[in-house]
């Protein structure tokens, strides 16, 4: 026991100044208290800098992006023509859909007069059917034909169908596009404006939630209102597909050697150093490889999933590895001695024991390293996923060599297009992501909670 | 069609390996599988790894050779093919009262486990193999000293290109400059208020909130600085100041990535202040220092190294970092000062220079390998150096 | 197991014959880590110029004790000190009573020597320096020298002050802590 407190006479010398009582601060102390409290107050500014620029940015995407999820529809009775949608009256659904969209534009048109007529009869004064003719989006033909080909048997009938209206309008209604912008713009006049008022007044026109943007396709430049996250959706679900099934077991069975099995030599020496470097490399790089070795040298379809996911494989292995590791680490050797003191080999030991012991731990750190896969922009945008597809792809495994997107990639895709309505889609994309990668993260960490144990 | 049927047959063999295995076992005991020298399932197990081994196995180096030799596909296929039979006929055939199959099994397992740790290493060797050769097809089109010292960089597709790759590293530098100067100072302060100062209560809040940003995909960071960091610096600071129209600019991709970076600082340096050990604060504060003191004196110059390793990995995270540069850094190639104007990056001209329409035989495409594997030397070079000094840190408080 | 009023008691009554003035004066100190009673109702009188031990079992509470006396324990989240605790009549647990200003005064070496990762010289100089009690170097060099020759240690280090004190031996380690201790010289008591 060599602690020890010493009272100050020990130390004191023979000069004795006068007593200083402890209850009054000295200057010394008084100066060094206020640079004490400077120095806690820089710290408490910089964890609330980070806390805000978290708040910033979250803020700035939810609100350029909710809005997205809701789209502007214009209501009209439309009758549905048997003698151009199916002329041989036998409602075979592959005959109606041999049937062109542009056939379809007459039949909207007579709709979109109609109630350009009825509206005025109820004393609209701004409203031609022109002009609503101009308001509906190019995109609404396709729409029409695709619900008519899901549903056969309304055709000679006359239904109530939402006609999508275009992005300048849907964005005047989101408070987007103004009259002065309106008045600069060659896709949109001021008159359109006055009109949409009317119309939203009497109730033909209203923004509803567009189950559209999650399910439909992307579509082209010039229809921001129709594109959709369909397809990059899939995509991204084909590749986290491609990611868990390969990089799971190998990330997993690489582990175990290296930990269990491993002896100490140059060679495991080299792979472990590998392994931290391969996490640390750009992930640029990894795109890279995935050009020239899957694409340019096994001659992979560009654009297709199963390229992606195996770049994806190759970047989310260190991460797999390393959390693997930790959690076969975190078993103790007592574990293995009990079984190899009943006979078993080191082998049984290991797949009998200490990897279901070790399970949540890498269940944990897969969902993490999926999720970071998710994310994961740069090395899909080498490998040709920036192409622009509108066809959903088959279900694997022939699907897998389709073309498709990704979400980050579908996100970056929509920042390229000029039209300005496209950042609302972009932002929209990243809050889709967003609420995947919350879901994830909240799962392993239930997982960790759950399944957490203390030895 | 070949794979389809291919695939069948091999999971035919596999699973019938499994039974069958094990039926032969049980005869071979005759009936009573203690006289075995490995249990059943294990004889099992013996015949249908040998057979989808072996046919994998051929697959696999038949599937690597005909790129060399261009044999037919379907020659491929039928002799994996062969080759799982065999496989199957052999273990098939071995199996007897005596026959040690777990430790064959056991072999077979662990070349399995051996293989997968060995793709570290191929994925290593694939990196570097993918952009060797095409770099070396660049340096033979272009001058070397003309890539590594020009000061010009225009790509022109038809050719006479001026492809200098120093604005590109400036562009790169100057940004990763400021994201540390951002990061480096919040996160360090950050790590020390939370380790140091922050009640429970308070870090249990504020931790796990600084973290998200780490979980943040990168595009998202790069449409934020697009959507929101670029304007706001351009309409509040680059045009009152007359220093710039552009909403894409150094500031606003360092700006951004600083942030992005803030959490990767914070949680390192927080793993190495709290590396230092406790008797190093009480010896400190024992002798009437305050905590600030205690900081700055005595746990930053202990915990200086690991500090210094941190911001070495922050670096070459900078340096690599591209949708946020895509998207807020601009794409005009210039060396200036100014940080208000658009820069280009490394990492942006990889991106421009591989997508779209390529032509793998002009240096207007190949420059971009050339461009990769210098961003891959930089980075490697400081991951190699940081974790270097960050294991010597460790190693000196173990 | 915890330190007996009664033992401490005794002590102090056999020191008590010898006229020294008292430095620290305790009265019934109790110290809690969380829910766990460590110390429960200490009553010793400390003199000055004199050298009091405490002697016990390990995990007796003679540290968490001795912690008490500079506030060490306010570092501890969980620890709460009650009762009163005097060093020259001044209740140093009082609100006005600044715990960086009590320590410059109430020294404390530790169990386990702590070197800081500096050189011998800067160990020494550490205190004086954050104190601010020395703006001269010679002023400075004086401090250090006379420490370490209190500590016993000046003979052995004397040539090699640059050198870091985390490369001497154990014991030297603990003497240069000591010398560490005692740098701030002529304390105000």
């Amino acid at each position: 026991m060599t602690d020890a407190a010493m009272p100050p006479a020990a130390a004191a010398g023979p000069s004795r100044k006068p007593k200083k009582s402890l209850h009054v601060l000295d200057d010394n102390t008084r100066r060094r208290n206020g640079a004490e409290r400077r120095f806690r107050i820089l710290g408490g500014c910089a964890v609330g800098t980070g806390v805000l620029a978290l708040v910033v940015l979250l803020i700035s995407i939810l609100s350029a992006g909710l809005p997205s999820f809701q789209q502007t529809f214009l209501k009209a009775e439309i009758y549905l023509d048997p003698a151009v949608l199916d002329p041989s009256g036998e409602r075979d659904p592959e005959a109606i859909s041999k049937i062109l969209t542009f056939s379809y534009s007459p039949m909207i048109k007579g709709s979109l007069t109609a109630l350009a007529e009825e509206l005025e009869a109820q004393g609209a004064e701004n409203l031609t059917p022109k002009m609503l003719a101009d308001m509906v989006s190019g995109a609404a033909n396709a729409k029409l034909r695709d619900y008519v080909i899901a549903n056969p048997d309304e055709i000679g009938k006359t239904v109530e169908f939402e006609f999508l209206t275009n992005a300048r309008i849907d964005q005047y209604l989101k408070g987007k596009v103004t009259r002065e912008s309106a008045a600069l713009d060659s896709r949109v006049d001021v008159a359109q404006l006055n009109a949409a008022d009317e119309l939203v007044a009497s109730g033909a026109m209203e923004k509803r939630f567009n189950w559209d943007f999650i399910t439909a396709p992307d579509a082209s430049e010039n229809r921001p209102e129709a594109a959709g996250l369909g397809v990059a959706l899939l995509g991204s679900l084909y590749m986290m597909l491609i990611v868990l099934c390969l990089a799971l077991p190998i990330g997993v069975a690489a582990s175990i050697y290296l930990e269990e099995f491993a002896r100490k030599n140059f060679l495991t020496d080299v792979i472990e150093v590998n392994i931290s470097n391969l996490a640390a490399v750009p992930s640029i790089v990894f795109g890279i490889l995935g050009l020239a070795i899957f694409i340019n040298m096994m001659h992979l379809p560009n654009s297709a999933p199963i390229v992606g996911g195996l770049v994806l494989t190759l970047m989310t292995l260190p991460t797999i590895i390393i959390a693997t590791r930790a959690s076969l680490k975190a078993v103790p050797p007592s574990i293995r001695d009990a079984a190899l003191g009943v006979g078993a080999s080191k082998m049984q030991a290991v797949f009998h024991h200490v990897l279901p012991l070790a399970a949540p731990g890498i269940l944990t750190g897969t969902i993490l390293g999926l999720a970071q896969a998710l994310g994961e922009t740069a090395p899909l945008l080498l490998i040709g996923m920036v192409a622009f597809v509108r066809d959903y792809p088959d279900a694997p495994p022939g699907g897998l060599f389709e073309p498709a997107t990704g979400l980050p990639v579908q996100v970056y895709n929509f920042t390229q297009r000029a039209d300005p309505a496209f950042v609302e889609r972009a932002s929209g994309a990243i809050i889709v992501l967003l609420v995947f990668l919350v879901i994830m993260n909240l799962v392993a960490i239930i997982l960790r909670r759950r399944f957490e144990r203390r030895w | 069609m070949f794979a389809t049927i291919f695939f069948v047959l091999l999971a035919v063999l596999v699973i019938g390996g499994l039974f069958l295995g094990r039926r032969k076992a049980i005869a071979a005991a005759g009936g009573d599988v203690k006289q075995l020298h490995s249990l059943v399932s294990y004889h099992g197990w013996n015949v249908a790894l040998a057979a989808g081994l072996a046919g994998v196995g051929v697959l696999a180096v038949g599937g690597f050779a005909t790129r060399f030799i261009g044999l037919p596909i379907n020659v491929i296929y039928t002799a994996a093919l062969l080759a799982a039979l065999a496989g199957f006929v052999y273990a098939y055939q071995r199996i007897d009262r005596d026959f040690r199959a777990r430790n064959t099994v056991e072999t077979m397992v662990m070349g399995l486990l051996i293989a997968a740790s060995s793709i570290a290493i191929l994925t290593t060797v694939g990196i570097v193999f993918s952009m060797v050769f095409e770099t070396g097809r660049f340096f033979s089109q272009y001058s070397w000293t003309h890539f590594f010292f020009g000061t010009t960089w225009s790509p022109n597709f038809r050719g006479n290109s001026d492809l200098g790759m120093l604005p590109l590293l400036w562009g790169t530098l100057y940004i990763s400059f400021i994201a540390l100067a951002v990061a480096v100072p919040i996160g360090l302060f950050a790590a020390i208020f939370l380790s140091e100062y922050a009640s429970p209560r308070v870090r249990g809040v504020a931790k796990p909130l600084i973290e998200i940003l780490a979980g943040i995909p990168t595009i998202v960071y790069g449409l934020f600085a697009l959507i929101t960091v670029g304007p706001l610096l351009r309409d509040y600071f680059a045009e009152p100041l007359g220093l710039g129209e552009s909403a894409s600019s150094v500031m606003t991709a360092g700006l951004v990535m600083g942030v992005m970076l803030i959490p990767f600082v914070s949680s390192l340096s927080d793993d190495i202040i709290n590396a230092v050990p406790q008797s190093m604060r009480d010896g400190s504060l024992g002798l009437g220092a305050t905590p600030s003191e205690t900081i700055r004196n005595v746990i930053m110059p202990a915990a200086l190294p690991g500090i210094v390793g941190a911001i070495l990995l922050a670096a070459s995270r900078a340096i690599g970092e591209t949708m946020i540069v895509v998207l807020g850094a601009g794409a005009a190639a210039r060396l200036s000062l100014n940080p208000f104007e658009a820069m280009t990056t490394v990492t942006v001209k990889i991106v421009s220079q591989l997508t779209g329409d390529t032509d793998f035989a002009s240096p207007e495409t190949l420059v971009a390998f050339a461009l990769g594997i210098t961003l891959f030397v930089l980075t490697l070079g400081l991951n190699v150096l940081a974790l270097y000094i960050v294991r010597k840190y460790r190693e000196q408080y173990e | 197991m915890n330190l007996e009023t009664s033992e401490m008691y005794d002590h102090n009554q056999a020191k008590a014959v010898v006229e020294h003035d008292v430095k620290f004066q305790c009265e019934g100190v109790d110290v809690y880590y969380g829910e766990s009673h460590a110390i429960k109702d200490v009553s010793v009188d400390l003199l000055d110029k004199t050298v009091t031990a405490f002697i016990g079992p390990s995990g007796c509470g003679k540290s968490t004790f001795l912690r008490c006396l500079n506030r060490m324990n306010d570092t501890i989240d969980i620890c709460r000190v009650t009762g009163s605790l005097k060093l020259d009549s001044e209740d140093i647990y009082d609100r006005k009573v600044d715990p960086v200003q009590l320590r410059a005064r109430v020294g404390m070496v530790f169990q386990k020597p702590n070197p800081f990762p500096k050189s011998i010289f800067d160990n020494v100089a550490y205190g004086p320096r954050i104190h601010g009690l020395t703006s001269k170097k010679s002023e400075l060099e004086e401090i250090v020298e006379k420490s370490l020759r209190k500590a016993a240690i000046w003979n052995e280090v004397k040539d090699r002050l640059h050198a870091p004190g985390t490369g001497l031996s154990g014991g030297q380690q603990q003497r240069l802590c000591i010398a560490r201790a005692i740098g701030p010289p002529p304390r105000c008591c």
